[in-house]
């Protein structure tokens, strides 16, 4: 029996990435969260505010591509705690003494870099925009709302997940194509 | 171009989700293509590319969701800084505030006389107890009589039936006519749930005050249910009450009021003066009510 049986059972639930699910969770861990990092770091409020929000996106990216599932190794306060040293120290928050024990969460390139961040945004918006409806739509699915290969061919009226996931991979070669027409 | 075959596993190398093994077929695979490094290069730099527009996309959505909190930020700092669990540089941060920002210094003074006000209800809550356990250490434990001859024994019997009497019309006073019995009677807590709108401290502060007064009569913490009562019925309500809100709650306190003090046991022309006026107003809320206790309280029993 796992010491986070509430949490796991949430997770669930998150990993569909139904919007109502991740508000409540927004709103239960909020508090915490930006109390502790008031107490722990010379961060102001509105520096933890957005750190809060940094933290929910890359937990919220773990979740839905399943790289945070069951069986848990601490509660999901404490890994959101977690996330959020990493992200504190990678935008050159100062050493601290964390009194809790936060775990140490590895988490994606460039986070902390919203700029590079913004330009890499906007040069996929691009792309996605030259090209057709149903590449556009499978390929926002899959990597901003990660549907199931099997709810993406339910959705789209494929045979099945295989189907899915061809038409995936199709989409993103021709995606692939258009950075070669750019370079050259 | 890299075989769809591959394309897959190169995701979820990138996922974390490949074995060793898989990684090393993997590698080999991509050193037979021509081009094998470079594609590698270009889809990585692809996924990099989606995790920052969902890093974007997700996080305007969360930042949608903070704005209702931002009401609160402040409510909520202040108490941190009161408890003194702020790092020494967020104390400073609110010191600053305070000293540059008339709005927040008020605030946090505001603040500082409700946690007072709560800890004095805490504290009467408390008094109450020992009271109350004051009391019961007092009550007298039976005690063993010896037989008295018969000629005595139905005197103290017909004496025990009148005592049983006195005793039983006692009980069924208290049980109905005393002021705790009275208060119960007619008092129902109203909803006590959060209707606030966004952005409204002052209306946050107003309910958080009413919810704390009726909750001490809940408790039969009359003496607090009155100081709080009234200290509401001296406060401006909130700005953004509608019509029907400044009746509801203006009524609600003169009934709650009257409730508290019959339960605190004060003189009966201190709560008359009140009654009367619920009474003389058909349109008042509590008007039935009122009618109702006034009779209660003239009532035989509580003689």
């Amino acid at each position: 029996m796992s010491n986070y049986a509430a949490d796991e059972s949430r997770l669930q639930t998150l990993a569909t990435g139904s919007d109502s699910a991740w508000r409540v969770l927004y709103d239960d861990l909020r508090s915490p969260f930006r109390l502790f990092f008031l107490k722990h770091t010379n961060w102001p409020p509105e520096q933890v505010s957005a750190l809060y929000q940094d933290a929910m996106v890359v937990l919220h990216r773990k979740v839905t591509t399943g790289s945070l599932a069951a069986p848990l190794r601490s509660s999901l306060r404490t890994y959101l705690f977690g996330v959020g040293k990493m992200i504190y120290r990678k935008q050159g928050g100062a050493k601290t003494q964390w009194e809790e024990e936060v775990p140490e969460v590895a988490i994606p390139p460039g986070v902390e870099d919203r700029i590079a961040q913004r330009e890499q945004a906007a040069w996929i918006r691009n792309l996605l925009n030259r090209m057709d409806e149903k590449c556009r739509n499978i390929l926002r699915k899959v990597y901003l709302h990660s549907y199931s290969m099997e709810a993406i061919a339910e959705d789209l009226g494929l045979s099945g997940a295989g189907a899915a996931r061809k038409r995936k991979y199709d989409c993103l070669q021709r995606m692939r194509k258009l950075i070669s027409i750019e370079e050259n | 171009m890299l075989p769809n075959e591959l394309l897959m596993q190169l995701e979820a190398l990138r996922a974390g989700k490949l074995n060793e093994d898989e990684h090393k077929k993997l590698r080999l695979a991509l050193d037979e293509l021509p081009n094998g490094e470079e594609e590698t290069r270009t889809f990585n730099q692809l996924w990099n590319a989606w995790d920052a527009l969902h890093f974007q996309e997700q996080g305007v959505k969360f930042a949608e969701m903070d704005l209702a909190w931002q009401a609160t930020d402040d409510t909520e700092l202040a108490e941190w800084y009161m408890k003194g669990q702020l790092s020494a540089a967020n104390e400073q941060v609110i010191e600053t505030r305070k000293a540059n920002d008339p709005a927040f210094a008020k605030l946090l003074e505001e603040q500082a006389q409700l946690n007072s006000g709560f800890h004095d209800l805490k504290d009467d809550d408390f008094r109450q107890k020992l009271r109350k356990w004051e009391k019961d250490e007092k009550k007298p434990t039976a005690k063993l009589h010896t037989l008295r001859p018969n000629w005595r024994r139905l005197g103290v019997i017909a004496a025990s039936v009148l005592v049983l009497m006195v005793a039983g019309a006692n009980w069924f006073a208290q049980q109905n006519y005393s002021d705790e019995a009275i208060v119960a009677r007619f008092y129902k807590q109203p909803p006590l749930g959060n209707t606030m709108s966004a952005g409204a401290a002052e209306e946050e502060a107003y309910l958080t005050s009413f919810a704390a007064a009726h909750e001490a009569l809940e408790d039969k913490d009359f003496a607090s249910a009155t100081r709080l009562f009234e200290a509401l019925s001296t406060q401006l309500p909130p700005e953004d009450f509608k019509e029907d809100d400044l009746r509801y709650y203006q009524d609600n306190l003169d009934w709650s009021i009257v409730l508290a003090k019959v339960g605190e046991g004060r003189p009966e022309a201190e709560i008359d003066v009140r009654l009367q006026r619920i009474i003389g107003d058909q349109e008042h809320t509590y008007y039935r009510e009122a009618v109702a206790l006034q009779k209660d309280l003239g009532s035989f029993w509580r003689w």
